[in-house]
């Protein structure tokens, strides 16, 4: 596209100039061979004139060497001319030099052209009058004595090749010219189309290069020429582009996070519980089920840890519910610093809580739940200035692999629980590593 | 008495006045100039009270009046309508005609027809005085050529004489015409170191005085030629006499006419000029006196002879 935009507008710089050179060329060319011809007929006359005058006094003493030398310094003074003869009035050769294409000549008219190659000029010699003021004349009758005789005629002819090469050569000037300066206007255009592809090429460059999305691309002002008005728009719209671009992405962006966001909280919500922030009762599950199949799949002890807090009921009637809840929270932080990372801590329901401990078999367990419960037993929490004291009983059972299912597990630390609670509370006590039967 | 009487008859004639026709070939030039002479010559004339009346042949002959005493015609032309028509007119018929400016050669083939008494100054000077000018004006050009053609070759006898009488060698060419004019010439330069030309239109004319002109300088000769006209055109010398001295010559026949009432015999003229082309003179290596010197030398010579 830019090889045609560039080629039509050096048609459009080059083309009118090689019309008028070539218009030019061919009127110069006629009129310099019309001048030409007439030149080649007055050298020939004058010639042929100057010879006349010169033989009119060889003529008239009959002196024929002299002609001869008059004749051959006529041929010899322009080499176009190619024959030479003086006649006398008889029409009798008296001198000539070269060879004459048509001899005897034509006397009766001034010059013809014997063929397209030559020209033959006859000019007669007369005698030259010379009047003087003689009182004798004024008897004799003017008619007597011819003043103008004629003499006889000097006869030139003139090749008309040197015309012709002049012609070729002239031609070939005009041809060379033509060429030079169609030359000249191929480059001037090219130079003047360059000063416009140039800046355009780069446009175009930049206009695809926005086009397949790289929206910080420029025209830069030095490049873009005389198309810098051009080029500032293409930057204008780029930069509106771009920008809207990034305003959408960034709208898309903030929508996405909020989304995201909303979606974690619903999924958050979903598996936390909202007034402890452990573990609800079915994530809890989900990740119990997983465990249990890691503990089936590797053979890794597994301990779960079912607590309930002592007296609950009495916390909630004594205090309000919102004292209960802070007791629940509370108790939730004190489980949950009390275990390693990868341990699971959740709420089964009500005050009841369960604690997952992966890895870890009964005793340690045992040692675990312990802390948990002096712990519970020995924080001093305070709500609405009031301190509040409170214990809880602990459940412990390890994961036997024979029971494969999570229930069987919770039911055996669940006997534990109910043990615990039977022995007095505020006590960790161990399930039986059997079947649920021995709960 | 006699003187009484000599001394009336003039009185006596002025007392009729005396008319005088001029009739000029062209009105200019040098007929006029010879006519204005003759007239102020007349007019100092005691004797007569002259009523001159100038004009062309045609102009004066359609006059009407009394025919007048005397024609005077100036110039060739004017002569000869004077002799050919003067005759048809009646009034005319015995009036005689003085010819001025005319070649001898003319007048003397024209005077036969004449029925009235002519007389002549002739425009041609005496062949002797051509030589004396030549061995005065070239000392050491010894030998003069002529060339003769059909025109003045009757010039031939009277000029071998004045050349014998004189000790002149002279080489006298004759030649018909165009034709062999220049094998004449050459005939003539090859014997000759001076050239005189004669009056003689088949010899020189506007035509041929170019090349005889060439000739001769390339010959180095110089040419002594009959009209001031030649020396303007190349001619190393001229004698002549110029239309006022013919005139003055006329002037003195019509006062004679006048007395006698008969015409004296035809004239050549008496009073001359000489002219020298300085040019062409030294162009030839020549040194040629003061014209006007030489005319008062030849009159001096012509005084003694």
């Amino acid at each position: 596209m830019k090889l045609g935009f560039r080629s039509r507008l050096l048609v459009a710089a080059a083309l009118p100039a090689a019309m008028v050179v070539v218009l030019l060329a061919i009127g110069f060319l006629d009129r310099y061979a019309a001048d030409l011809d007439h030149a080649l007929r007055d050298r020939g006359s004058a010639a042929a004139r100057q010879l006349s005058l010169a033989a009119e006094f060889s003529l008239f003493t009959g002196n024929v060497d002299a002609l001869q030398r008059l004749v051959a310094a006529t041929r010899q003074g322009d080499p176009q001319i190619l024959a030479v003869a003086v006649f006398d009035r008889g029409h009798e050769s008296r001198a000539a030099t070269g060879g004459f294409s048509s001899i005897p000549p034509d006397f009766s008219g001034r010059e013809q052209l014997i063929d397209a190659a030559s020209l033959i000029v006859v000019t007669p010699i007369r005698r030259s009058a010379l009047p003087v003021d003689d009182l004798y004349s004024d008897v004799v009758p003017a008619a007597a004595v011819p003043a103008q005789e004629l003499l006889g005629y000097a006869v030139v002819e003139l090749s008309k090749t040197g015309v012709a090469k002049q012609r070729a050569e002239m031609l070939g000037r005009i041809l060379a010219i033509t060429v030079a300066s169609l030359l000249l206007a191929i480059l001037l255009s090219t130079l003047l189309a360059a000063s416009v592809t140039r800046p355009i090429g780069h446009i175009s460059q930049i206009v695809g290069r926005i086009k397949s999305g790289e929206l910080e691309a420029r025209a830069q002002p030095a490049q873009a020429g005389v198309m810098a008005s051009l080029a500032a728009g293409i930057n204008d719209m780029a930069a509106r582009i771009a920008f809207t671009q990034e305003d959408l992405r960034q709208q898309v962006a903030s929508a996405t996070a909020e989304l995201r966001q909303q979606k974690e909280t619903a999924e958050q919500a979903a598996r936390v519980d909202s007034l402890t922030g452990v573990a609800n009762r079915r994530a809890f599950t989900e990740v119990a089920e997983v465990e249990v199949q890691r503990a089936l799949r590797y053979g890794t002890p597994l301990s779960l840890i079912l607590i309930d807090l002592d007296h609950f009921k009495s916390v909630n009637d004594r205090y309000g519910h919102h004292t209960g809840d802070a007791v629940l929270a509370s108790f939730a932080r004190t489980l949950t610093e009390a275990v390693r990372e990868m341990d699971i801590v959740g709420r089964w329901g009500g005050e009841e809580f369960v604690v997952l401990l992966p890895g870890i078999g009964c005793a340690e367990a045992l040692q675990v739940a312990e802390r948990m419960r002096v712990t519970a037993c020995d924080s001093r929490l305070y709500v609405q200035g009031r301190q509040i004291l409170y214990t809880a009983s602990f459940g412990v059972a390890e994961f036997n692999p024979s029971e494969v299912s999570f229930y069987g597990f919770l039911a055996r630390a669940d006997a534990a629980l109910y043990l615990a609670k039977g022995n007095g509370r505020n006590r960790v006590e161990a399930a039986t590593n059997g079947g649920p039967a021995a709960g | 008495m006699i003187l009484a009487i000599a001394w009336l008859l003039p009185t006596c004639a002025s007392a009729d006045d005396v008319s005088i026709w001029l009739a000029l070939s062209e009105l200019g030039g040098p007929y006029v100039e010879a006519a204005n002479a003759l007239r102020g010559q007349l007019a100092q004339t005691a004797s007569h009270r002259i009523d001159v009346r100038v004009g062309s042949w045609q102009d004066l002959a359609q006059t009407p009046g009394k025919p007048p005493q005397l024609i005077v015609a100036v110039g060739a032309s004017a002569y000869r309508s004077a002799i050919d028509e003067g005759q048809r007119v009646s009034a005319l018929a015995d009036v005689p005609v003085l010819a001025l400016l005319v070649p001898r050669a003319y007048y003397e083939a024209q005077a036969p027809k004449a029925r009235v008494p002519t007389s002549a100054v002739f425009l041609d000077q005496p062949l002797g005085r051509y030589l004396d000018l030549v061995r005065l004006a070239l000392p050491e050009r010894r030998r003069i050529g002529v060339l003769l053609g059909p025109e003045s070759s009757a010039q031939s006898a009277p000029l071998a004489k004045a050349a014998a009488a004189r000790g002149v060698p002279l080489v006298s060419v004759k030649v018909d015409g165009e034709d062999d004019l220049y094998a004449g010439l050459r005939s003539v330069l090859a014997d000759a170191d001076v050239l005189l030309a004669l009056p003689d239109a088949r010899v020189f004319n506007a035509g041929s005085l170019q090349n005889i002109l060439i000739t001769t300088y390339r010959q180095r000769v110089p040419l002594v030629a009959f009209a001031p006209g030649y020396v303007k055109a190349g001619a190393a010398l001229a004698l002549y006499s110029s239309p006022t001295q013919a005139a003055d010559q006329a002037a003195a026949m019509v006062r004679a006419f006048l007395g006698s009432h008969a015409l004296a015999a035809p004239q050549l003229p008496s009073d001359f000029s000489v002219a020298v082309n300085e040019r062409v003179a030294r162009s030839l290596g020549l040194i040629i006196a003061d014209p006007d010197d030489l005319a008062e030398q030849l009159r001096r010579i012509e005084a003694q002879r």
